[in-house]
């Protein structure tokens, strides 16, 4: 059983998602998905746990060794990444019950859940597998799950966002593929790590790096790297609130891990950086992706979208890490991988309470949010200082990272740039805070949210503080997730 | 520490403190008494530092007493006594405890032993007489008030500048003689300049004194001038530089109060030119000339008292302060007309007043040391007081034209005052012996000379002679003479308007240019990203789907170059 | 106790009251008294903690590890125990002030003014006993949060516009100069404690060095060094115990403490001395002084001329510091406090006035020294503090500044002092003329109620206190430097 695990972990929700579907009560599957997400969470933490205990972790799927089967590698970095995913998941889920129940008619309950077990599936394949095709299937199987899911949106223009992003997604996935396919072509093998053994040999064919170019467009759209982002925002915004929740901490996220793993382990930094100088792509665009999204959020007028664009602005903070290619930039970029997470999903769940009870997320929805809803208010507020980098909490901590990073590599502009957008971000929070404690409203209830909703929330508040303060487990992880990519190809 | 000692200043200062507290026949009690008991302690008071006390990590020496101090401190303190006593009925409570403060702190200049605390009871000097002069209420007493005051604070800031610097490079908060070398010393004289009304800057005496009520004007020629005098003395004996301070001082005095029309600013003039004298004797520096300018500067206070005196009773009594509006008065006001006449004499330095003992001094001060053109000078500027203060005052006042006005004369606390103070005036000068056993250097002088006597009536004589000649040309019209003080009525004010529009201007351009960068910055950069700019507004999935392609091909494009 | 719990006491007092006031809710009087006390015994703490640290002991609080060479952690040194003493000495007086303000003008919310106030002082005990500069930012950036509220507190349009104006400048500034010349200093020189000495000598060269302190001189806003002066008149939307214990005291002075540190322990004397650019600072600041005394000549509303004077002396204080010589860094520290209790007398009485007369203006006060001679005594005091002439707390410390511009040779200063000396005159002296010796108008009216008298004349006692014994402070400040008298 034990040494299943790696596959249990992706297998358990595939298999529990057409039972969901099958159950005729939108609480059952509910219960159902809410359980199965915390045994995976269970599950990637031990993995997690065995995989800093024994080392790397590989699989072979069906018992084929790695060239010709499937395998699953699991080392310090996607194993966090795992755990990442799985206990969003295991906080999302709990919340999801009151919100779903409010937002989608009670018979597509059920399939709305087995949806959203399958898109988990998909990210957590994504990140186990260590085969570039196989990723492309739960690519793909995330990606069909995530169409469907906004769609569930109760505003009309969740359809169109979800039509876009089916769009979009689909030439990315379709780059991705036919990238992939060129390797194949090239080395004659899908395995990451042959793959990676084989690519010098033909880097200098134009073959291999169109390959690159293609893969990597490929993934600029699903992780939304600006100016590729045009997808997210709608989609983000009209989602059903626990979705909304769910994806920016997730997907993203994913597809982020998927780009390091593309130029650190298989390219190698020599070639994706020094020969392709991917690296002075990947810096403008997060640059311009940190100030025109938060150009963007401070003028939006939804809190929704407010928070959608400040997402493209934080990829944009992820990548610039990783393009400096140093070990701190790497630590700062999966430091702020994870913290993002932690805060967005924070942020989303707090507007998702403020959808239950208020019905919208405009800014006029927010006024005297303080005064009805204080415990969602105050939630918002605590993960809005950690958006914003506020010492004490967890975004400092990958802030300050990103800004050593900056320095040590002499990257002076980049240190400024990031602190404009820190600003900017204060700004745009601030918008918010304001709104909800210092403007007049009409209405004095209390509506606050149900305990159900709050729980899940506030665990993500109090992660926001807890790796702000205590940042040993954090710091440690992001740097074993480092040690992987730095070492490079083997 | 010594025993016991009670220190004069504080006195005067607990006396001005209950003068605000109390009322009524207390208060009446009070003010006759609080100068007295203050004259008593000052004469308890042996050589020698009495009372020390820590300050800014200095020992201060808040009471230091020698002969000059004493004298000093003897004449403020009877001046003090004598003001109240003028101003007893009169004045306001607030006048009155301003003035105690006032005097209190000129008192504590004098015995002051160092030149920390030299400076806090100057500042304190500086303070209240501000109170005095806004005490007569009214708009020309505010602006003169405050101008009095942002004069003197300046003045106060440039002598705490020399009083730092000074102890800073010496080591030492002694209050000593000093040579004039560095900035040091060069400030610590300029702030006492100030105080002692030398030209450029007298000209806040002129403007300030008038404005103050008929006692005010009184308590005021008496502290501000001879501190400053004192601290001369005590610090800058010997001065070349102050022999040609004095001169200008004595012409400018001179030439001012003879163009002016407004009975006390004619004795505010009067007053630079008297300190004038002082300050010659000062410079002069030998034994003789400090001991006449101590006397002369113990006589002016008295005299000149009694002339403020008696110009407060005709002001008080007739509501008019311009020589061509008045004229006549004796008729009316004999007592009063005698006063001022017994004033003008003293200041005129004739013979058995007290203006004959001690300005005399200050001339054979500078004949024995050789000083041809002082003693001229000095000679010919007697004549020049007379014309101005001794004959013009109490001429257009009393006599000259008669105005029709029949005022009637002053109460009888003012008369006693005005009396006591001519009876000190005629005393001095019968009785010179009493006065110079007080000065600080041993007297061996004898004014009453027949040659001296003669001299000094044939001088006046002529002048007397030369103002009723003159006189068509003496009288004056309604003008006001143009001093150096234009420079903070009107140049300085004119300054800081002009800055403030200059600031207004540097303001608004400022405003301007950040206005139209943060346009620019709006239209180009942030309207893009509004919810309806191009950057930011829903895409058809085409153009997106197109986007993507284009990137694509660029990136393809750049590598395969 | 011993020290470090002393320490935590400080910083956590103000916090434990606030909460408890928040429970208190219902019950004003309750609520008032436990304000009251938490003042107290914050006071009592700090005063403690001081004694403490004249004994000689050590005291150092580590709080928490945020990353290796990156923590929260407090040392005491002597400005620092100064500003704590300070900040909450005068919490007291403003605690009882505040209350009868608020009962007198029947303001809302009392309990949320209370709270933030509350947090705000703690965030300033963080500042004073802050051990390196990265503690010190974050209560600064604590600080400028928990008194937006209390700026705001009215509510009205004029209030939030004020407040935009207020966090903007000050977020602003700290974010985006303070936080780099932060960040370049980590980088520079590897640490971020204050070290005696300074941390950045034979680390950076001169002129670079000049560039960093313009950016710690103008990235702390707090210190309303021109052209970052424009959120203190804004701020004075406020209400008047806001403007008077924060904007006169704890947000300001936390400013120039901010200065007075990174000069003394980051640059470290010595240094700087060798930095070309320092003199151009000091110009500034004395351009500062100048400029803000010219630009309060023309105010009519009596807070927006004291937000005026309150700039023009903290720059006294920044010139004073960036003089470097020890005296006037005694200085600087001795006007810390002098201003403190001059300026919240002003605002008190300020508050007083319209409390009791609902009077704004300066040209309205004609005659108030007759209806309310308590207060208006007590502003004379602080006055006469601005203007820096004796009995009052000002004059000691302009002394030192004087005295140290001479050992520093620095003229303009001197010339500054002078120019300034006459400025203030200019326009406090015609305040007080118009409230002592002009009739007044309008209908009758008393002093306002006696809770702010007390605070009020309280502080003004202070003033002159401070005049006849300061031998304490001076000691402490002097102890900085370890300058000879």
């Amino acid at each position: 059983m034990r040494e299943h695990l790696p596959i249990l972990l992706v297998v358990l929700p595939m298999l529990a998602a057409p039972i969901c579907s099958m159950l005729p009560r939108g609480r059952q599957a509910w219960l159902l998905a809410t359980a199965v997400s915390w045994a995976v969470l269970a599950i990637a933490a031990s993995l997690l746990i065995r995989v800093h205990a024994e080392g790397t972790i590989s699989y072979a799927l069906g018992g084929w060794p790695a060239p010709i089967g499937i395998e699953y590698r699991l080392d310090g970095l996607n194993a966090l990444v795992q755990v990442l995913v799985a206990a969003i998941a295991a906080c999302v889920l709990p919340f999801s019950g009151r919100s779903v129940q409010d937002e989608i008619d009670a018979d597509r309950q059920p399939g709305f859940f087995a949806l959203l077990l399958l898109l988990i599936t998909g990210l957590l394949g994504i990140v186990a597998t260590g085969d570039v095709f196989n990723v492309f299937v739960f690519l793909e199987i995330s990606s069909l799950a995530t169409y469907g899911l906004i769609a569930f949106g109760r505003d009309r223009r969740a359809l169109l966002a979800a039509y876009r992003y089916l769009v979009l997604g689909s030439i990315g996935a379709t780059l991705y593929l036919i990238g992939i396919g060129l390797l194949y072509a090239l080395t004659g093998t899908l395995n990451m790590q042959d793959l990676a053994a084989r690519l010098p040999a033909v880097a200098d064919t134009r073959t291999a790096q169109t390959a690159i170019t293609l893969v990597m467009v490929g993934l600029g759209i699903k992780m939304a790297l600006f100016p590729l982002h045009l997808w997210l925002p709608n989609a983000y915004r009209f989602a059903p609130s626990a979705i909304s929740a769910f994806l920016p901490a997730t997907a993203t996220k994913v597809a982020i891990y998927l780009m390091l793993r593309f130029v650190f382990d298989i390219f190698g930094v020599g070639f994706a950086f020094g020969r392709l100088e991917l690296n002075e792509v990947l810096l403008a665009l997060a640059a311009a992706a940190m100030l025109s999204a938060s150009l963007a959020a401070m003028q939006q007028r939804d809190v929704k979208g407010i928070l959608a664009y400040s997402s493209v602005a934080q990829v944009g903070y992820i990548v610039l890490g990783a393009a400096l290619a140093t070990p701190i930039g790497l630590t700062a970029s999966l430091l702020h991988l994870f913290n993002h997470a932690l805060m967005k999903g924070a942020l989303f769940m707090a507007m998702g309470c403020v959808m239950l009870r208020v019905g919208r997320t405009d800014l006029d929805a927010i006024r005297g949010l303080g005064r009805r809803m204080p415990w969602t208010a105050a939630a918002f507020v605590v993960a809005g200082l950690s958006l914003i980098g506020v010492p004490l909490t967890a975004g400092f901590i990958s802030k300050w990272y990103l800004v050593l990073a900056a320095l040590e590599a002499g990257w002076w502009p980049l240190v400024i740039l990031i602190l404009v957008a820190s600003l900017m971000a204060l700004i745009y929070v601030w918008r918010v805070v304001a709104l909800a404690y210092f403007a007049p409203n009409e209405s004095q209830r209390r509506e606050e949210a149900p305990l159900s909703m709050l729980v899940p929330l506030w665990l993500l508040v109090l992660a926001n503080i807890w790796f702000g303060i205590d940042t040993r487990l954090s710091v440690a992880m992001a740097e074993s997730g480092m040690r992987v990519l730095m070492a490079g190809p083997p | 520490m010594t025993d016991l000692v009670w220190p004069p200043a504080l006195l005067m200062l607990i006396g001005a403190l209950l003068i605000s507290v109390l009322r009524g026949r207390w208060q009446a009690l009070l003010i006759l008494a609080t100068p007295l008991c203050t004259l008593w302690a000052i004469w308890q008071l042996g050589d020698g530092v009495l009372q020390s006390a820590p300050f800014l990590g200095y020992s201060l020496e808040l009471v230091e007493a020698d002969r000059v101090r004493r004298l000093f401190a003897t004449i403020f303190a009877l001046m003090a006594f004598a003001g109240g006593l003028y101003a007893l009925r009169q004045a306001s409570w607030y006048e009155l405890s301003a003035a105690y403060a006032y005097a209190g702190g000129a008192i504590g200049v004098c015995f002051a032993g160092d030149l920390i605390s030299f400076f806090l009871f100057w500042e304190l000097m500086a303070l209240c007489s501000t109170l005095v002069i806004w005490s007569a209420g009214g708009d020309a007493a505010r602006r003169a008030g405050l101008r009095y005051a942002a004069l003197h604070l300046l003045g106060g800031v440039l002598l705490k500048l020399g009083i730092v610097g000074l102890i800073l490079h010496s080591g030492s908060i002694d209050l000593r003689p000093l040579v004039l070398a560095g900035w040091d010393s060069w400030l610590i004289l300029l702030g006492i300049l100030i105080n002692a009304a030398a030209p450029p800057l007298a000209a806040w005496i002129s403007d300030a004194y008038p404005e103050a009520s008929p006692s005010g004007s009184v308590f005021l020629s008496a502290f501000t001038t001879k501190a400053a005098v004192l601290a001369l003395i005590l610090m800058f004996p010997g001065t070349q530089l102050l022999i040609v301070v004095g001169l200008v001082m004595i012409f400018y005095g001179i030439i001012y109060a003879l163009l002016e029309n407004d009975m006390r600013r004619i004795l505010a003039y009067s007053i630079v030119n008297q300190v004038g004298f002082m300050l010659v004797g000062i410079g002069i520096g030998t034994e003789m000339a400090l001991n006449g300018a101590a006397a002369h500067a113990f006589a002016h206070i008295i005299y000149k008292g009694l002339l403020f005196m008696t110009a407060g009773a005709v002001l008080m009594q007739t509501g008019k302060r311009r020589c061509s509006e008045l004229g006549g008065l004796y008729q009316s006001m004999p007592l009063t007309t005698i006063c001022a006449i017994v004033g003008a004499l003293a200041i005129s330095s004739f013979p058995f007043t007290s203006g004959f003992i001690s300005k005399s001094m200050i001339a054979q001060g500078a004949a024995d040391q050789h000083l041809a053109l002082v003693w001229y000078l000095l000679t010919a500027a007697s004549a020049g007081v007379f014309l101005h203060a001794g004959i013009k005052f109490p001429w257009f006042v009393f006599f000259q034209k008669d105005s029709g006005m029949r005022p009637a004369e002053p109460p009888w606390n003012m008369r006693a005052a005005m009396l006591l103070m001519a009876f000190a005036c005629i005393a001095i000068g019968c009785a010179p012996s009493a006065l110079y056993a007080l000065l600080p250097y041993p007297v061996a002088y004898v004014p009453y000379t027949a040659g001296h006597v003669i001299t000094q009536l044939q001088l006046l004589l002529f002048a007397g002679l030369a103002f009723f000649v003159m006189l068509p040309w003496m009288k004056r019209t309604l003008t006001i003479s143009l001093d150096a003080d234009w420079l903070y009525r009107v140049l300085v004010p004119a300054l800081l308007h002009a800055w403030l529009r200059l600031w207004r201007h540097i303001d608004d351009a400022i405003d301007g240019a950040l206005g139209r960068l943060s346009t620019l910055w709006q239209r180009l950069v942030v309207a893009p990203h509004r919810p309806s700019g191009w950057i930011v507004a829903s895409w058809t999935t085409g153009a997106m789907a197109l986007g993507v392609l284009l990137a694509l091909a660029l990136l393809i494009w750049r590598h395969l170059i | 106790m011993s020290p470090q719990l002393l320490m935590l006491s400080c910083l956590c007092l103000p916090l434990v009251g606030g909460g408890m006031l928040l429970l208190a809710h219902r019950r004003p009087r309750l609520r008032e008294l436990i304000l009251v006390l938490t003042a107290a015994l914050s006071f009592t703490s700090a005063l403690a903690l001081l004694l403490q640290f004249r004994e000689g002991n050590l005291l150092r609080l580590d709080l928490l590890t945020l990353l290796p060479g990156l923590d929260l952690m407090f040392e005491i040194e002597p400005l620092g125990a100064l500003f704590a003493v300070l900040a909450s000495g005068l919490w007291l007086p403003t605690s009882l002030y505040a209350i009868g303000y608020l009962r007198a003008r029947k303001e809302e919310h009392q309990t949320r003014f209370h709270f933030w106030f509350c947090v705000a002082i703690s965030a300033t005990m963080g500042i004073a006993m802050a051990g390196n500069l990265l503690t010190l930012f974050v209560f600064y950036e604590v600080l400028t949060l928990s008194t937006y509220p209390l700026v705001t507190h009215i509510g009205n349009r004029g209030a939030v516009r004020g407040g935009r104006v207020y966090l903007g400048v000050l977020l602003a500034t700290s974010i985006g100069l303070l936080l780099p010349a932060m960040l370049w200093t980590l980088h520079v020189a590897g640490t971020l404690q204050f070290t005696a000495g300074g941390i950045l000598e034979g680390k950076l060269a001169p002129a670079l060095a000049g560039l960093l302190l313009l950016m710690f001189v103008l990235g702390v806003g707090k210190a309303a060094v021109m052209p970052m002066h424009r959120w203190l008149p804004a701020a004075m939307v406020a209400p008047t115990p806001v403007s008077a214990l924060l904007h006169a005291v704890a947000v300001v002075k936390a400013g120039v403490f901010t200065i007075t540190k990174v000069v003394v322990y980051i640059f470290g004397t010595g240094f700087l001395g060798t930095v070309p650019a320092q003199r151009y600072l000091v110009y500034l600041a004395g351009f500062t002084v100048i400029a803000a005394s010219v630009v309060a000549l023309r105010q009519d509303n009596i807070k927006r001329l004291l937000a005026y004077s309150t700039i023009s002396q903290l720059s006294y204080i920044v010139m004073a510091t960036l003089a470097l010589a020890p005296l006037a860094l005694t200085g600087a520290g001795l006007h810390m406090v002098a201003h403190a209790f001059g300026k919240i007398t002003l605002f008190f009485a300020a508050g007083a006035i319209y409390v009791a007369a609902h009077r704004t203006q300066v040209s309205e006060l004609d005659g108030m020294g007759r209806r309310m001679p308590w207060t208006m005594a007590a502003f004379a005091i602080g006055a006469l503090t601005m203007i820096g002439v004796p009995p009052s707390a000002g004059f000691v410390s302009k002394w030192f500044i004087i005295a140290g511009a001479y050992q520093a040779d620095l003229y303009f200063v001197l010339a500054v002092i002078v120019l300034s000396t006459a400025l203030n005159a200019f326009y406090m002296l015609p305040i007080l003329h118009r409230a002592f010796f002009r009739a007044p108008e309008g209908r009758a009216h008393g002093e306002a109620p006696w809770p702010m008298r007390v605070a009020l004349v309280s502080t003004a006692a202070a003033s002159v206190l401070m005049f006849f014994f300061h031998a304490p402070i001076l000691a402490l400040t002097r102890s900085l430097t370890g300058a000879a008298p």
